[in-house]
Protein backbone atom coordinates (compact mmCIF):
# COMPACT_ATOMS: atom_id res chain seq x y z
CA UNK A 1 0.00 0.00 0.00
CA UNK A 2 1.05 3.39 -0.46
CA UNK A 3 0.44 5.97 1.85
CA UNK A 4 1.11 9.90 1.43
CA UNK A 5 3.91 10.31 4.15
CA UNK A 6 2.53 14.07 5.10
CA UNK A 7 -1.11 12.43 5.09
CA UNK A 8 -0.14 9.82 7.01
CA UNK A 9 1.94 12.12 9.46
CA UNK A 10 -0.78 14.31 10.02
CA UNK A 11 -3.69 11.84 10.20
CA UNK A 12 -5.05 11.14 13.61
CA UNK A 13 -7.33 7.75 14.11
CA UNK A 14 -10.37 8.27 16.57
CA UNK A 15 -11.20 5.08 18.12
CA UNK A 16 -14.22 6.52 20.11
CA UNK A 17 -17.28 5.03 21.10
CA UNK A 18 -20.16 6.93 18.28
CA UNK A 19 -23.39 6.60 20.97
CA UNK A 20 -25.35 9.98 21.37
CA UNK A 21 -24.55 10.74 25.15
CA UNK A 22 -20.51 10.23 23.71
CA UNK A 23 -21.42 13.42 20.87
CA UNK A 24 -19.99 16.44 22.65
CA UNK A 25 -16.76 14.53 23.50
CA UNK A 26 -16.72 13.38 19.87
CA UNK A 27 -17.28 16.47 18.19
CA UNK A 28 -14.91 18.17 20.55
CA UNK A 29 -12.22 15.93 19.82
CA UNK A 30 -12.39 16.38 16.00
CA UNK A 31 -12.68 20.22 16.14
CA UNK A 32 -9.85 20.00 18.30
CA UNK A 33 -7.24 17.48 15.66
CA UNK A 34 -8.66 20.21 13.18
CA UNK A 35 -7.56 23.29 14.76
CA UNK A 36 -4.33 22.15 15.54
CA UNK A 37 -3.60 21.49 11.55
CA UNK A 38 -4.21 17.29 11.71
CA UNK A 39 -6.90 15.23 10.48
CA UNK A 40 -9.57 12.53 11.77
CA UNK A 41 -9.88 10.09 10.33
CA UNK A 42 -12.51 7.29 11.54
CA UNK A 43 -14.46 4.33 10.70
CA UNK A 44 -17.26 6.98 10.72
CA UNK A 45 -15.86 8.57 7.40
CA UNK A 46 -16.97 6.08 4.66
CA UNK A 47 -20.63 4.94 5.07
CA UNK A 48 -20.53 2.14 2.39
CA UNK A 49 -22.22 -1.26 3.53
CA UNK A 50 -20.13 -3.08 0.62
CA UNK A 51 -17.57 -2.39 3.11
CA UNK A 52 -16.19 -5.16 5.41
CA UNK A 53 -16.40 -2.93 8.28
CA UNK A 54 -12.92 -3.90 9.75
CA UNK A 55 -11.34 -4.58 6.76
CA UNK A 56 -12.14 -0.47 6.49
CA UNK A 57 -10.61 0.31 10.36
CA UNK A 58 -8.16 -1.50 9.08
CA UNK A 59 -7.06 1.12 6.13
CA UNK A 60 -7.63 3.87 7.88
CA UNK A 61 -5.63 2.71 10.88
CA UNK A 62 -2.78 1.88 8.56
CA UNK A 63 -3.01 5.81 7.18
CA UNK A 64 -2.57 7.45 10.68
CA UNK A 65 0.39 7.80 12.56
CA UNK A 66 -1.45 8.82 15.37
CA UNK A 67 -4.61 7.30 17.17
CA UNK A 68 -6.74 8.86 19.93
CA UNK A 69 -8.45 5.62 21.62
CA UNK A 70 -11.20 6.37 24.34
CA UNK A 71 -12.05 3.25 26.60
CA UNK A 72 -14.47 5.23 28.53
CA UNK A 73 -17.19 3.37 27.55
CA UNK A 74 -15.88 -0.20 27.15
CA UNK A 75 -17.54 -1.30 30.45
CA UNK A 76 -20.82 -3.01 30.68
CA UNK A 77 -23.50 -2.96 28.19
CA UNK A 78 -26.59 -1.14 30.62
CA UNK A 79 -29.22 -3.59 28.42
CA UNK A 80 -27.11 -6.45 27.70
CA UNK A 81 -24.45 -6.53 31.03
CA UNK A 82 -22.03 -7.24 28.43
CA UNK A 83 -18.46 -6.00 27.52
CA UNK A 84 -18.28 -3.14 24.64
CA UNK A 85 -14.55 -4.45 23.10
CA UNK A 86 -14.66 -2.29 20.19
CA UNK A 87 -12.72 0.07 21.76
CA UNK A 88 -10.07 -1.99 23.48
CA UNK A 89 -9.68 -4.78 20.00
CA UNK A 90 -9.29 -1.67 18.07
CA UNK A 91 -6.66 -0.47 20.40
CA UNK A 92 -5.06 -3.62 20.40
CA UNK A 93 -4.99 -3.15 16.40
CA UNK A 94 -3.56 -0.01 16.54
CA UNK A 95 -0.76 -1.27 18.88
CA UNK A 96 -0.32 -4.51 16.86
CA UNK A 97 0.24 -2.35 14.12
CA UNK A 98 3.02 -0.06 15.25
CA UNK A 99 4.65 -3.50 17.18
CA UNK A 100 4.69 -5.70 13.98
CA UNK A 101 4.48 -3.30 11.13
CA UNK A 102 7.10 -2.41 8.77
CA UNK A 103 9.66 1.28 9.63
CA UNK A 104 5.99 3.49 8.86
CA UNK A 105 3.55 1.87 10.91
CA UNK A 106 6.42 1.34 13.77
CA UNK A 107 6.46 5.93 14.12
CA UNK A 108 2.60 5.52 15.22
CA UNK A 109 1.82 7.04 18.59
CA UNK A 110 -1.22 7.30 20.81
CA UNK A 111 -3.58 8.59 23.34
CA UNK A 112 -5.70 7.04 25.64
CA UNK A 113 -8.94 8.36 27.14
CA UNK A 114 -10.74 6.99 30.14
CA UNK A 115 -13.65 8.44 32.48
CA UNK A 116 -11.52 8.12 35.64
CA UNK A 117 -7.79 7.58 36.36
CA UNK A 118 -6.71 4.36 36.91
CA UNK A 119 -10.48 2.51 35.96
CA UNK A 120 -8.82 1.01 33.09
CA UNK A 121 -6.85 -1.40 35.96
CA UNK A 122 -10.08 -3.12 36.57
CA UNK A 123 -10.56 -3.97 32.83
CA UNK A 124 -7.69 -3.25 30.43
CA UNK A 125 -4.93 -4.34 32.74
CA UNK A 126 -2.47 -5.16 30.15
CA UNK A 127 -2.14 -1.40 29.86
CA UNK A 128 -0.53 -0.39 32.60
CA UNK A 129 2.58 1.55 32.42
CA UNK A 130 1.02 3.79 29.93
CA UNK A 131 0.05 7.18 30.37
CA UNK A 132 -4.17 6.85 30.14
CA UNK A 133 -5.56 10.37 30.49
CA UNK A 134 -8.69 11.12 32.45
CA UNK A 135 -11.28 13.65 30.68
CA UNK A 136 -14.34 12.88 33.53
CA UNK A 137 -17.08 12.61 30.80
CA UNK A 138 -15.77 16.43 30.75
CA UNK A 139 -15.74 17.65 26.75
CA UNK A 140 -13.41 20.59 27.20
CA UNK A 141 -10.66 18.18 29.09
CA UNK A 142 -11.09 15.70 26.92
CA UNK A 143 -9.88 18.17 24.04
CA UNK A 144 -7.22 19.44 25.97
CA UNK A 145 -5.35 16.14 26.50
CA UNK A 146 -6.46 15.75 22.74
CA UNK A 147 -4.45 19.54 22.07
CA UNK A 148 -1.67 18.54 24.78
CA UNK A 149 -1.13 14.97 22.87
CA UNK A 150 -1.38 16.65 19.00
CA UNK A 151 0.87 19.87 20.55
CA UNK A 152 4.03 17.36 21.12
CA UNK A 153 3.83 15.53 17.66
CA UNK A 154 3.87 18.76 15.70
CA UNK A 155 6.68 20.88 14.51
CA UNK A 156 4.35 24.21 14.64
CA UNK A 157 3.55 25.98 17.61
CA UNK A 158 -0.11 25.31 18.83
CA UNK A 159 -2.04 27.45 21.04
CA UNK A 160 -3.18 26.46 24.32
CA UNK A 161 -6.17 24.69 25.18
CA UNK A 162 -7.73 27.10 26.26
CA UNK A 163 -7.31 29.43 22.96
CA UNK A 164 -7.97 26.58 21.06
CA UNK A 165 -11.65 25.65 23.33
CA UNK A 166 -12.10 29.34 22.87
CA UNK A 167 -11.90 29.26 19.17
CA UNK A 168 -14.88 25.88 19.45
CA UNK A 169 -17.07 27.56 21.45
CA UNK A 170 -17.18 30.32 18.64
CA UNK A 171 -17.54 27.64 15.82
CA UNK A 172 -20.52 26.19 17.85
CA UNK A 173 -21.70 29.19 17.90
CA UNK A 174 -21.93 30.14 13.84
CA UNK A 175 -22.19 26.03 13.23
CA UNK A 176 -26.15 25.96 13.32
CA UNK A 177 -26.34 29.15 11.05
CA UNK A 178 -23.59 28.04 8.25
CA UNK A 179 -25.41 24.55 8.49
CA UNK A 180 -28.79 26.01 7.30
CA UNK A 181 -27.62 28.02 5.11
CA UNK A 182 -25.73 24.96 3.57
CA UNK A 183 -28.81 23.27 2.88
CA UNK A 184 -28.23 20.93 6.32
CA UNK A 185 -29.76 20.73 10.60
CA UNK A 186 -26.88 20.24 12.12
CA UNK A 187 -28.38 18.00 14.76
CA UNK A 188 -28.65 15.78 11.23
CA UNK A 189 -24.94 16.01 9.70
CA UNK A 190 -23.27 13.20 9.20
CA UNK A 191 -19.44 12.83 9.98
CA UNK A 192 -18.38 14.17 6.59
CA UNK A 193 -20.89 17.03 6.73
CA UNK A 194 -19.19 18.04 10.28
CA UNK A 195 -16.00 17.69 8.82
CA UNK A 196 -16.75 20.09 6.18
CA UNK A 197 -18.75 22.33 8.94
CA UNK A 198 -15.41 22.67 10.82
CA UNK A 199 -12.58 22.61 8.19
CA UNK A 200 -14.16 25.52 6.69
CA UNK A 201 -14.54 27.76 9.49
CA UNK A 202 -10.25 26.66 10.66
CA UNK A 203 -9.52 27.69 6.73
CA UNK A 204 -11.38 31.04 7.14
CA UNK A 205 -10.78 31.74 10.91
CA UNK A 206 -7.36 30.98 10.54
CA UNK A 207 -6.98 33.40 7.63
CA UNK A 208 -8.66 35.55 9.71
CA UNK A 209 -6.05 35.56 12.26
CA UNK A 210 -2.81 36.22 10.53
CA UNK B 1 -0.26 31.96 16.29
CA UNK B 2 -1.93 30.60 13.42
CA UNK B 3 0.32 32.00 10.77
CA UNK B 4 1.96 29.87 7.70
CA UNK B 5 -0.36 26.75 8.89
CA UNK B 6 -1.52 25.14 5.88
CA UNK B 7 -4.98 23.04 6.24
CA UNK B 8 -4.71 19.50 5.30
CA UNK B 9 -8.11 18.42 4.28
CA UNK B 10 -9.25 14.78 4.81
CA UNK B 11 -9.57 13.34 1.89
CA UNK B 12 -13.80 12.95 2.53
CA UNK B 13 -14.00 16.45 2.72
CA UNK B 14 -15.40 17.67 -0.56
CA UNK B 15 -13.20 20.41 -2.00
CA UNK B 16 -16.45 22.12 -3.88
CA UNK B 17 -18.28 21.56 -1.07
CA UNK B 18 -15.91 24.11 1.17
CA UNK B 19 -15.62 26.54 -1.37
CA UNK B 20 -19.42 26.66 -1.04
CA UNK B 21 -19.56 27.27 2.63
CA UNK B 22 -16.59 29.16 3.04
CA UNK B 23 -18.66 31.68 1.23
CA UNK B 24 -21.65 31.18 3.30
CA UNK B 25 -19.10 31.41 6.20
CA UNK B 26 -17.67 35.11 4.72
CA UNK B 27 -21.03 36.78 4.90
CA UNK B 28 -22.24 35.44 8.32
CA UNK B 29 -18.97 36.75 9.75
CA UNK B 30 -19.30 40.10 8.08
CA UNK B 31 -23.41 40.15 9.06
CA UNK B 32 -21.81 39.37 12.48
CA UNK B 33 -18.98 42.24 12.41
CA UNK B 34 -21.82 44.95 11.01
CA UNK B 35 -23.95 44.00 13.76
CA UNK B 36 -21.20 44.14 16.49
CA UNK B 37 -20.27 47.77 14.93
CA UNK B 38 -23.43 48.73 14.44
CA UNK B 39 -24.52 48.21 18.09
CA UNK B 40 -20.98 49.59 19.21
CA UNK B 41 -21.87 52.70 17.21
CA UNK B 42 -25.27 53.65 18.81
CA UNK B 43 -24.32 53.10 21.99
CA UNK B 44 -22.44 56.32 22.00
CA UNK B 45 -25.23 58.37 20.17
CA UNK B 46 -27.99 57.23 22.55
CA UNK B 47 -26.02 58.52 25.72
CA UNK B 48 -25.23 61.64 23.98
CA UNK B 49 -28.75 61.99 23.27
CA UNK B 50 -29.60 61.78 26.63
CA UNK B 51 -27.20 64.85 27.50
Amino acid sequence: MVINSLGYNLNVFINCPFDDGYNAIFEAIVFTICDCGFTPRCAKEREDSSEVRIQKILEIISECKHGIHDISIAGADPKTKLARFNMPYELGLFTGCKKFGDEIQNKKSCLILDKTPYRYASFLSDIAGQDIRAHENNPQKAAAHVRNFLAQKSNRKIPSASIVWERYINYKRVAPRLAKEGGLKIDEVTFRERLELISTWVKIETKTHT
Amino acid sequence: MYANRKLLLSPVVRPSRIKKLEKILIKILEEEKEQKNGKSHSHPQKANGHK
